[in-house]
């Protein structure tokens, strides 16, 4: 092949010159152009490797559609692979690669693949390597993986970058009244209608400019268009390919915002993802040339006549000195007449006789030929041709390029998308769009239209079908018959080579050959969706676009059926790859959840605590001195708690406030406990079971006045608690009058916990006497002030079994009141602690969390069975007496002590007998601390049959995970304090 | 007494733009005063009669939508419950139950050419006009954060996001406003 650039065609901007590297080649281009453009008038005709045998490959088309020239653009972090040449806009410095070659796609070791390619048709791999002949060695898994990665490493595409992305992507969403979906001819005249009517109108097209098909015209221009369109407030999408439809009109829109850029704005994205949200869509997403199949019908100079039309009059590059076009239709005429005034010699073979032909016809027609075998490795040296009606090589044409035009596939995906099966239009031998009930309109070459004007009345009747079923208007339209050409097309798929071996490729990306698919139907794969899957014809990103109905005829003619016997596979969204990172949009790195955090946040970090994730939250896990470790600091931070006091920000506790004239049934009726005569100032501590009688969630509610309760849950609960209340009162119990409205972000909570506590909360509060003993007892509830009139509520209850008291403070004073607190702990040589010396106390007093209300548990498991009413139905209270609930061996709390003290253990520890170290045990062991109390590590968790049944044996701690054992005592869960004087002092 | 910002260490007043251009502006509401009020069903007639009367109003507004009066507001955030801004009323809880949710939320403002243009980039909402008109609200989610979005006038917007997840969401908001240009106002 033999291309080169021409001065006097092209719609490219010669004034501003594009440098680029080609394999590190430097190459110049201009505004404009496409890679693959750009690399044609520089006549670099390879431009990639074939998927498994490594054959030469040149550019085959100038669309998406594209399957040859994927190629690798940028470098390092910026490396993308698997990029079209043919939609890769020209930018000054690009740098782009030929890829699965090495050391390069002009020389390529892997393709020795070639000469022994008999060996990998299809289904090779699986029938191989997952025991190899003869004596199916190795059969199994295991040597399937390990193959595996050999065949990725030996097939395939290019190799994406390892390092991470540096640019960002964002979301985006947007509404209309109608998206038009492709600027051709159909879709400018659908939009403009539509406009007209004063519909909010988007129109979206993949190209950077607007003109579909007509962009390969050399008298269009796009600027009319494109001025026309503003002028109707039509908002124009350019560079965006819709790649897929969605329920209730949604299309799936990727817009590629810098990838042309040179230097991209980096405030702007790399990509955007949209949604779109339309009342109808309108798709006029045009036609795709077909090739045909016939042996060596690959070797770069090979592409599509519509293909060379575009390079020549939009790009303005000659793909070819000697030409020869085969067709079995009339679309390619034109072309050869603008190829041949363009100086190439044109040779047009058309399997078809007796067709009439406008045109100035300076070149040559050969009616009833088609092409036979391409001679040449890698470039066109000739091309042997047949008789369409005895194949057979009668003749060999000397050129550098074969033109391909085995007749035109509407691009009927994204209506696939849809569920919508397509119909055989036999007249045109392509799929056309079948009829649906969803507010989508096809128009255009993707219904089957092959000439303009029929295209212009398509893209009327496509507005007006759509403000008909918007119900704007009743008018009467007509879309015109698919078809337009004077001669009707003969369908021509394969020219079979009557030799043995033969790579007559129907799919180019994926190495499929027409033998393939005589393979498949041997072997029994006959449906389209085996064919598909054992050939791999169609799949990937090609999504069939240029081979499926080479395919299906093949299987059809192996059949002895017609196409539309046989079916077409359902095509997929995306129709062009979407890149992860528009996926993920903004939502990377730190944003990959949203963090939450409580109003002391900055405080606690500025006092010098180290975070950690909890939920979605970051609380305070410890608050180190100089050179403290984790265990150091918590340790520290406990015994302080024991011995003075510690201040601990509580605010993720979940918190909802309970309303109404019946607040106090709907607690009685949720919690297992009696709430019904709580007093107004006291705060009580309830378990909520599930209906199935397991343990939902426990927490405390306070009771602030006769009709409204102040309701505290469990960090990881409050959102399933708030969703449950609001549950009942909207399906259950209608008839309360109740509001519950989730306070967690109202309210920062901090724990002030151990002996000092009264006494710093003393120096706190506006009226100390309030905090005395007497007037504030145990599990008591008031309303006060902090010092600076700031109002506060204040709980007596305790987490760590010391005395203890939480504080609540509107959010925006939480600092005021962290500055207080702490001001006046320190007075009493107090330390604030985090979490981990939290669940180090709560463990030692043998209160549960989550790690033991883990859903499985039920309330007499977690030994609080006292606290389940008998007097009262409540949430669960019928169910926990199944007999499954409440038998005698189930899984009970206690607390674990190593046998020799020395020894650790982790939580997850499985609980066994002595000698019967197996399965899931007896028990396990669900939290586990070292005990500053005690001096040695302790742990509570479940064991079947509880302490009583254990507590003079010697258990095992099984930890297979960690290759660990140890002896057990099975000790209370209650291992400091169990009479709770310390809490009531 | 002061009230402590949950967005104090991300809010750094100033223009920020490549271009010069500043087509976003953003701006904290200081001492945000929001009171719950959430009605019985059947006492929604007397609500409103109520509502109307001590709050100086017309009519009340219909689900997802607002009223401005002077210095106070009030919208209907569910077909029973109302959010009133800058004001107190005294209810009787036989009628509904009142609740202050000033701290809940952090407020900002956001305004100027590309408001909504920018908002889409995070709703899912039909903000155009004949679909969201001024005084409309809407209760929707940023970055799976559950947000309220209240138009005031035409690209003029508050948003009300979670106490604590507003310094996140509004980490994010920035971000993506860089290629507008934007303003932090002062608050």
């Amino acid at each position: 092949m033999k291309s080169k650039r021409l001065n006097n065609l092209g719609k490219i901007n010669r004034d501003k010159t594009l440098n680029f590297t080609w394999d590190n080649k430097r190459l110049s281009g201009f505004e404009g152009d496409s890679l693959a453009s750009a690399l044609l008038a520089n006549n670099i005709g390879i431009v990639g490797r074939s998927f498994k045998y490594h054959r030469p490959r040149g550019i085959f088309s100038s669309g998406v559609e594209e399957s040859g020239a994927l190629v690798t653009i940028g470098s390092k972090d910026r490396r993308d692979p698997n990029v079209r040449a043919t939609t890769q806009e020209l930018y000054d410095g690009l740098k782009a690669s030929g890829q699965n070659a090495f050391p390069n796609v002009n020389f390529d070791l892997g393709g020795i693949n070639n000469y022994i390619g008999r060996f990998f048709a299809a289904g090779f791999y699986y029938k191989t390597f997952m025991g190899i002949p003869p004596f199916e060695w190795g059969k199994g898994t295991a040597i399937w993986m390990l193959f595996e990665k050999l065949i990725r490493k030996a097939a395939g595409m290019g190799s994406a970058s390892r390092l991470p992305d540096p640019d960002s992507y964002e979301h985006a969403h947007d509404f209309c009244d109608v998206i038009v979906v492709g600027s051709g001819p159909s879709g400018v005249a659908a939009a403009i209608e539509a406009a007209e009517k004063k519909l909010d109108v988007i129109l979206v097209e993949q190209d950077s400019e607007l003109g579909g098909n007509q962009l390969s015209e050399n008298d269009f221009s796009t600027s009319n268009i494109f001025n026309q369109l503003k002028s109707l407030g039509v908002k124009i999408m350019t560079r965006t390919t819709a790649f897929g439809l969605y329920d209730n009109c949604v299309v799936g829109l990727l817009e590629r915002v810098t990838d042309h850029l040179s230097i991209p704005d980096s405030t702007l994205p790399r990509q955007r993802f949209w949604t779109i949200r339309a009342k109808h869509i309108i798709v006029g997403s045009g036609a795709l040339e077909r090739h045909i199949a016939f042996n060596n019908n690959d070797i770069p100079g090979v592409m599509t006549v519509n293909a060379s039309k575009h390079y020549l009059n939009r790009y303005g590059v000659l793909t070819g000195e000697d030409i020869v076009i085969a067709t079995n239709n009339d679309s390619v005429y034109e072309t050869a007449s603008e190829l041949s005034e363009a100086g190439a010699n044109v040779t047009v073979l058309d399997s078809r006789t007796n067709i009439e032909v406008n045109s100035n016809k300076n070149f040559e027609i050969r009616e009833g030929f088609v092409p036979y075998n391409i001679n040449g490795r890698k470039k066109i040296d000739s091309l042997d041709i047949s008789k369409s009606e005895d194949i057979n090589k009668v003749d060999t044409i000397n050129c550098d390029q074969v033109l391909l035009s085995g007749g035109w596939s509407p691009a009927v995906h994204l209506l696939s998308h849809r569920g919508v099966k397509p119909k055989w239009d036999t007249d045109n031998a392509c799929f056309i769009p079948n009829d649906t009930k969803e507010n989508i309109t096809m128009i255009g070459s993707s219904r089957g239209l092959w000439n303009k004007d029929d295209c212009i009345a398509s893209g009327v009747a496509g507005a007006t079908d759509a403000l008909n079923r918007l119900g704007i208007s009743k008018t009467n339209y007509f879309f015109p018959k698919p078809g337009g050409w004077k001669n009707p097309i003969k369908p021509l798929y394969e020219i079979k080579y009557k030799k043995s071996r033969s790579k007559s490729f129907v799919d180019y990306q994926h190495d499929v050959t027409a033998d393939d698919v005589r393979l498949a139907h041997r072997e029994g794969f006959i449906s389209v969706e085996h064919l598909k899957r054992y050939t791999t014809l169609g799949m990937a990103n090609d999504q069939g676009k240029m081979g499926n109905i080479i395919g299906l005829s093949l299987m059809a003619d192996l059949l002895n059926k017609e196409i539309p016997e046989v079916g077409t596979t359902v095509f997929r969204p995306p129709y062009t790859p979407v890149p992860v990172g528009a996926l993920s949009g903004r939502n990377v790195g730190k944003h990959f959840r949203p963090l939450r955090v409580t109003p002391m946040h900055q405080w606690n970090i500025d006092h010098g605590a180290k975070m950690i994730e909890v939920g979605l939250y970051q609380r305070p896990w410890y608050y180190p001195k100089q050179n403290e470790t984790l265990s150091d600091s918590y340790i520290r931070e406990a015994t302080v708690v024991r011995k003075t006091v510690g201040i601990c920000d509580v605010t993720s506790l979940g918190k909802i406030a309970v309303q109404g004239p019946d607040a106090t049934e709907f607690l009685n009726r949720i919690y297992s406990n009696a709430f019904a005569k709580l007093q107004v100032g006291k705060a009580r501590y309830g378990i909520m079971l599930r209906d199935d009688g397991i343990v939902m969630d426990d927490g405390t509610s306070w009771r602030l006045s006769e009709n409204e309760y102040f309701m505290t849950t469990s960090t990881a609960a409050a959102a399933k608690v708030m969703a449950w209340l609001e549950e009942l009162l909207q399906t259950r119990w209608t008839n309360l009058k109740v509001n519950v409205t989730s306070v967690s972000e109202q309210w920062a909570g901090a724990a002030v916990a151990g002996p000092k506590s009264r006494e710093v909360l003393n120096e706190c509060v506006e009226d100390p006497s309030l905090i005395t003993n007497e007037n504030f007892p145990f599990m008591g509830v008031i309303s006060t002030f902090l010092k600076g009139k700031i109002p506060c509520r204040i709980a007596r209850i305790s987490f760590s079994g010391e005395l203890a008291f939480e504080v609540y403070i509107k959010s925006d004073f939480a600092n005021t009141m962290m500055d207080l607190l702490w001001e006046n702990a320190q007075k009493f040589n107090g330390c604030l602690y985090g979490l981990e010396a939290l669940g180090a106390l709560r463990v030692e007093k043998g209160h549960v969390t989550g790690a033991e209300l883990d859903g499985r548990v039920t309330i007499d498991d977690a030994g609080l069975g006292k606290m389940a009413s008998i007097k009262k139905s409540y949430i669960g209270s019928a169910m926990r007496k199944r007999g499954v609930l409440s038998a005698d061996n189930r899984e009970t709390l206690v607390g674990f002590f190593p046998t020799d003290l020395k020894e650790t253990f982790n939580a997850g520890t499985i609980v066994c007998e002595k000698n019967n170290v197996k399965g899931q045990g007896i028990g396990r062991i669900t939290s586990v601390t070292h005990s500053p109390e005690l001096g040695h590590w302790i742990g509570i968790g479940f064991v079947e049959g509880g302490l009583d049944k254990w507590k003079n044996t010697t258990l095992v701690g099984a930890d297979p995970v960690r290759n660990k054992q140890m002896d057990l005592k099975v000790v209370s869960p209650h291992m400091i304090d169990p009479k709770g004087e310390r809490m009531y002092a | 007494m002061l009230r402590h910002s949950a967005l104090e260490t991300l809010y750094k007043v100033g223009k920020y733009s490549r271009y010069e251009k500043h087509s976003l502006k953003f701006k904290e509401i200081k001492n945000l005063e929001i009171t719950q009020i959430a009605c019985w069903p059947e006492k929604i007639n007397e609500l409103n009669n109520l509502l109307i009367k001590k709050l100086n109003i017309n009519n009340i507004p219909t689900f997802n939508k607002g009223i401005v009066v002077e210095n106070n507001s009030l919208w209907r955030m569910e077909p029973l419950k109302f959010w009133l801004f800058n004001g107190e009323i005294e209810i009787s809880e036989e009628i509904a139950t009142t609740l202050d949710m000033s701290h809940a939320f952090t407020g900002i403002e956001i305004k100027g050419d590309s408001s909504t243009l920018f908002l889409n980039r995070h709703l899912p909402i039909d903000l155009r006009n004949k679909n969201f008109p001024h005084l409309s609200s809407a209760s929707t989610a940023i970055h799976h954060v559950s947000v309220k979005l209240f138009k005031i006038s035409l690209n003029n917007y508050c948003l009300y996001i979670p106490r604590g997840f507003a310094l996140s969401i509004l980490e994010i908001l920035l971000e993506t406003a860089d290629q507008f240009g934007y303003e932090v106002l002062d608050r």
